[in-house]
């Protein structure tokens, strides 16, 4: 059996930087084994898609140029394989639902991290326990 | 021409048209006042949306942290 003993990637795509490097923070003390990738732009997350192997992409709603949906389906169309959680601070059932349909796994509020993304990041990646 | 300065029943009334001719927006002070006014305000309006916009930012990111 091939057994994958990478360190996972996690990609954090958000055009503020304060935001961004929150959000980085934020999964290396819950996640210390994960290894960051940061882009400010769709264009700058597709360019990392294409050139590593990137196992979750937190995308934010909105981005300058192509918004998060877009980026979500490109990156999927990229790397299917890829886990894209949509992180936004605008929380209503459209931004839900255009997420989901965009093929995010889940969509999640950024005042909402420790309570949804943890966990979710926990049940995605170590289902049992990190 | 002034009112204390109106010799004749003629003179009052071109004073009083006078009056009603002049248009307060018209003076130099007044218009540079108004200008000013709009100045301060669309500066004040400006410089709110950014702290707002710049506490906003901050809030996300703290309750990112915490």
């Amino acid at each position: 059996m091939n057994v994958d003993t990478r360190q996972p990637i996690a990609l954090v795509v958000d055009d503020h930087d304060i935001v961004r490097r929150a959000l980085c923070d934020r999964i290396q003390a819950s996640f210390g084994q994960f290894r960051l990738r940061e882009a400010g732009t769709v264009d700058e997350a597709l360019k990392i898609v294409e050139t590593e192997k990137v196992d979750l992409v937190l995308m934010d709603f909105r981005l300058p140029g192509r918004d998060g949906v877009d980026g979500t389906r490109m990156v999927l169309e990229r790397s299917p394989h890829t886990s894209v959680v949509m992180v936004s601070g605008y929380d209503d059932s459209s931004h839900r639902s255009a997420a989901r349909k965009a093929g995010a796994r889940a969509f999640v509020s950024k005042r909402a991290i420790s309570k949804e993304l943890i966990p979710l990041i926990t049940s995605l990646f170590y289902p049992q326990g990190a | 021409m002034t009112a204390s300065g109106a010799k004749s029943i003629e003179d009052l009334r071109r004073y009083n048209q006078e009056l009603a001719a002049r248009r307060v927006e018209d003076d130099p002070v007044v218009r540079r006042l108004h200008v000013a006014k709009r100045i301060v305000w669309m500066i004040s309006l400006a410089g709110a949306f950014l702290f707002y916009y710049l506490i906003d930012k901050m809030q996300e990111a703290l309750s990112i942290l915490r």
